[in-house]
């Protein structure tokens, strides 16, 4: 069992993601609705992994990957994406981003995602 | 013969004969004056000069100085023999330029053993450094019993030799000579001693080596039985009193004997050694070289180590043995025919030859064959030697494998550099893809995407940033964000990537066209089956819609608004029933229409004409009859009746039952209006269909509708319409009504939304109930619409109270909804429902709860009554 920040504007989105991943036995130990909320509550949280949208109002998912990662350098980001933003994980991949799960949301797909990170 | 010319000047010519006898082994010129010897060494080749000092004409001193000036000749020893023995003329005779002299009278063995050394030292220059240097490393023992003699020799031998030992006597000498066995280089002995004399020493130890290089020295010449050792040549005369220059000449001779024999010796060394190497050589040869020789006619007549081994044969067996022992049934006969064109013609062969080991198993050799020839340059066979190439033949076997399966495989499989190019070995596949000649070389993301400029420059983002990263996992990464489809010459190809090592890449390319078409046909066939059911669920209802449509398309309405009501409807009605083309026919045509309704000179009924809605239309009834059979459509016991035809029977009944108080007409008349009933359920059940396929496509999440009221339950058959007119209000509710999840979710609802729809029949009257708690009706909005769309003035709006304002819903040309869909927001749905509904005498009441929901009640009389409401 893995402890989560979900971050996604979507509100729908958070609710399935976190649904999915507790279907897949791990702990949701928070969510945020933008980058900058993430940012806070990482640190408070200290999750061991995140799932970042990359589009978000306020602060960008890629800005919120670089500001966690800028201050802890082990920090795990899967980016969440849809079609049509391959250039921007790139970017967050350039960034430092673990990995990325494409939109629409499948529990296989993000189990492949985490397993390969965390080498099951 | 002894090929020296010697040359002997003597006046007194007895003395000649004499000299000419002793040097029978050379040729002698003899001449008895001197001037006469001086031309002969300018005409004959001389290489000794034995000159008598005493001549009448020239004096033999003048002889040998002219000798010694002329170029000619001064390189020509000059021997004296002369009576004159005393200090002066020695001297004198040195001084001239003499090598030597031999004093009168003759001693033969003298003379002789004068003219070797003179003839032998002739061409050596003693050098005198070298000698000293030489003889350091050599151990001397000296034997005389005269200690002036001893003392004389060792005082000129002070700086040769490493260690000289002196012996007393001849016994002393062999005593010391046995003692220090092998230790003497040289002995140098006097040979009058009175305890042995040197000559027996040296018989002695020539006993003990046979070799041993020994100088005698005597002041007489003539000593018994010296010739037996100095016919050893390995020992040597010195007259004495020992004379310094002479001494060294012989030591000189003996080093060059001694230094010869260790060349021999080292050169002996030299070629066992080689010998050694090239045993190994041939020993190493055999083991590891597959050879073979053959004579004329290809019997074998010698085979290697290494050829036993490869064949399974021994050598034994081998010789005399035809070579074609080994040949494989594999290798075609014409293969060896050109080889011995080849080897006939005294060329080497070589190619690659498949052999048959004795075990019936097989090997690869390359193989080099050329004929062989005897000393005489006669060719006498064939040399052949081979290379076991079976592994490498293997190997190239396995890559034939690979590439015939990879060519095989129907995929395209090919890999490219960091420079993007394609590399050498790909699948032929990739040509059939690609369609062209070769692609060695050539930019693989021009090949793959051409002028789709997203996904190439997608591509080269996603190469650039893997050619430029360090982690693994980051490049799979990359990687997996590329295209992985895209159209390539007309085919649908699916893109695998793979990392290589040393950064190249690998692509497999699948064609999934027909993957794509068959996945398309399936598409297509299941919206067919949904049609298929949907009309075979309700056949009667179908039959009715169909009539009622092509009755419709014969007969278009010629008010503009009405058409288009009508159409709206029956598109609604066959999205219903999933048909598959009319829906798009009637949507399209709408379009058209509604484009032109505000072009002055528009001609409506002409687009209605031109429109493809009959053969749309016709080609879903193909379809339909296709699989349910030609004969779907034809009604058997039914006959279509027109509800306008029962109508008139009705009156004319009601006429007649005005004049005629029948009973039965009554009885008629109520089984008449029998015939004109229809039950609630069929005319609603096709709505739950229709609301899930909606909520799909629209991505609603929607419970399912239900139905809900007594299914025995009748209503005539004119109000059928107003039923059918019903789908636009569940589309409304489905697009407008429920909320997307997210609004729900933030607003608290349940996140699924709800639609229902109840009926029953009430005093008389029809009533149907629709809600969805939805957001409800934005009355704000819908005045907004109606003012922009003219419906109403903005003085009207004022006096509307909220329920008033609601009714505007049921207004033609508008909708809440801006925009135009397949479904609802033409704007005259609503408005048809109205339409329908006043045909019925109906009413509607609408309960709005905004943020909550909408509820729509119709209340239809089933009786008519004369005074129509509102």
């Amino acid at each position: 069992m893995l402890t989560v920040l979900v971050v996604d504007d979507s509100l729908v989105i958070r609710k399935i993601l976190s649904e999915l991943l507790e279907k897949l036995g791990h702990k949701v130990v928070g969510k945020a609705k933008n980058g900058r909320e993430s940012v806070d509550l990482y640190e408070k949280l200290k999750p061991d992994f995140v799932t970042m949208d990359i589009t978000m109002p306020i602060m960008s998912g890629i800005k919120a990957l670089t500001a966690i990662r800028g201050k802890y350098q082990d920090a795990v980001v899967i980016m969440v994406t849809s079609h049509g933003e391959e250039k921007l994980v790139m970017d967050a991949i350039s960034y430092g981003a673990k990995g990325f799960i494409l939109k629409p949301l499948e529990e296989e797909r993000i189990k492949n995602v985490i397993d390969k990170i965390f080498k099951k | 013969m002894n090929n020296k010319t010697i040359l002997a000047v003597d006046d007194n010519s007895l003395n000649l004969d004499i000299l000419v006898d002793i040097l029978y082994d050379y040729d002698v010129i003899a001449t008895t004056s001197g001037i006469e010897a001086l031309e002969i060494v300018n005409q004959e080749k001389i290489d000794l000069i034995l000159l008598d000092i005493m001549m009448p004409d020239i004096d033999g001193y003048e002889v040998c100085k002219k000798i010694k000036e002329n170029p000619h000749a001064h390189n020509i020893p000059v021997l004296f023999i002369t009576a004159k023995t005393d200090k002066e003329s020695i001297d004198r005779a040195y001084t001239v330029g003499g090598a030597d002299y031999v004093a009168k009278p003759f001693n033969p063995l003298e003379i002789i053993s004068r003219v070797k050394t003179q003839l032998s030292a002739r061409e050596e220059v003693i050098d005198l450094k070298y000698l000293v240097e030489k003889t350091r490393e050599l151990n001397l023992l000296l034997v005389d019993e005269v200690a002036e003699s001893r003392e004389n020799t060792i005082n000129m031998l002070s700086k040769f030799f490493n260690t000289i030992d002196v012996a007393m006597s001849g016994s002393d000498g062999l005593e010391k000579y046995k003692k220090n066995n092998k230790k003497y280089d040289i002995v140098l002995t006097d040979i009058q001693m009175a305890k042995m004399n040197g000559l027996s020493m040296s018989k002695e130890i020539l006993k003990i080596n046979n070799s041993q290089h020994i100088i005698v020295s005597s002041a007489t010449n003539q000593i018994l039985g010296i010739e037996e050792i100095l016919n050893m040549g390995i020992s040597y005369f010195l007259k004495k009193p020992i004379h310094f220059h002479s001494l060294t000449k012989v030591l000189n001779k003996i080093m060059c004997k001694i230094i010869e024999k260790n060349y021999e010796y080292n050169k002996y060394n030299e070629i066992q050694k080689l010998n050694n190497e090239l045993d190994a050589l041939v020993d190493s040869f055999d083991t590891y070289v597959i050879a073979s020789r053959t004579d004329l006619k290809g019997k074998i007549t010698y085979a290697s180590k290494a050829y036993e081994i490869i064949s399974g044969y021994t050598e034994e067996y081998l010789l005399g043995k035809p070579h074609n022992i080994v040949r494989h049934p594999d290798m075609p006969r014409s293969a060896f025919k050109e080889m011995w064109n080849t080897i006939k013609e005294g060329k080497l062969w070589k190619g690659d030859v498949k052999n048959l080991r004795e075990d019936g198993s097989f090997y690869w050799v390359k193989a080099y064959v050329a004929p062989y020839f005897d000393k005489n340059n006669k060719h006498i066979g064939y040399n052949s030697i081979r290379i076991d190439i079976t592994a490498q033949k293997e190997v190239e076997k396995l890559n034939t494998d690979v590439t015939n399966l990879l060519d095989n495989a129907g995929q395209g499989f090919l890999s490219f550099n960091n420079n993007l190019q394609v590399m050498e070995g790909y699948s032929k596949e990739c040509l059939h893809i690609f369609a062209v000649e070769t692609i060695v070389n050539l930019d693989i993301a021009e090949l793959l995407f051409g002028n789709n400029f997203t996904y190439k420059d997608l591509f080269m983002e996603g190469m650039s940033r893997i050619l430029n990263c360090e982690d693994e996992m980051s490049k799979e990464l990359f990687l997996s964000l590329l295209p992985v489809e895209h159209s390539i010459q007309n085919k649908n190809i699916k893109i695998i990537y793979k990392l290589l090592e040393g950064n190249k890449f690998m692509l497999i390319l699948t064609d999934i066209t027909a993957t794509k078409k068959l996945e398309s046909k399936i598409k297509e066939q299941s919206k067919i089956q949904s049609m298929i059911v949907g009309v075979a669920s309700n056949r009667n209802d179908f039959v009715d819609l169909k009539n009622d449509f092509e009755y419709f398309m014969a007969h278009p309405s010629d008010d503009i608004t009405t058409l288009l009501r009508e159409l709206h409807t029956y598109k609604g009605v066959f999205a219903q029933k999933e048909m598959v083309n009319i829906v798009g026919a009637i949507h399209h045509l709408e379009t058209d229409m509604n484009e032109d309704f505000n072009n002055p000179n528009h001609d409506i009924q002409k687009i209605f004409e031109d429109s493809k809605l009959e053969s749309a239309f016709k080609e879903d009834l193909q379809l339909i009859e296709n699989i349910l059979g030609k004969d779907y459509f034809i009604t058997d016991n039914t006959i279509q009746v027109k509800i306008e035809s029962i109508e008139k029977i009705e009156k004319q009944i009601l006429d007649l039952s005005k004049n005629n108080e029948m009973v039965e007409l009554d009885e008629v008349a109520s089984s008449l209006e029998k015939l004109k009933e229809i039950p609630i359920y069929t005319m609603l059940n096709n709505y739950p269909l229709a609301v899930k396929k909606l909520a799909t496509n629209l991505e609603k999440y929607i419970n399912p509708l239900e139905i809900i009221g007594d299914r025995r339950l009748t209503i005539p058959l004119k109000m059928k319409p107003f039923c059918q007119s019903l789908i636009h209000l569940f589309n409304n509710c489905v697009e407008h009504g429920i909320e997307d999840i997210e609004t729900r979710m933030e607003n608290q609802k349940n996140e699924i939304g709800e639609i229902t729809c109840h009926y029953t029949i009430e005093n008389r009257n029809f009533c149907i109930t629709i809600s969805d708690d939805g957001g409800g009706i934005d009355t704000n909005k819908l005045v907004e619409n109606a003012l922009k769309n003219g419906i109403c003035m903005e003085q009207e709006i004022v006096n509307m109270d909220e329920n008033k304002k609601l009714f505007l819903i049921f207004a033609d040309s508008l909708s809440t909804k801006n925009n135009i869909s397949l479904t609802s927001g033409r704007g005259v749905g609503m408005s048809s429902i109205k339409q329908e509904l006043d045909k019925c005498n109906g009413k509607i009441n609408i309960q709005n709860k905004q943020g909550f929901g909408v509820k729509f009640t119709f209340i239809l009389p089933l009786i008519d009554t004369k005074d129509k409401q509102c």
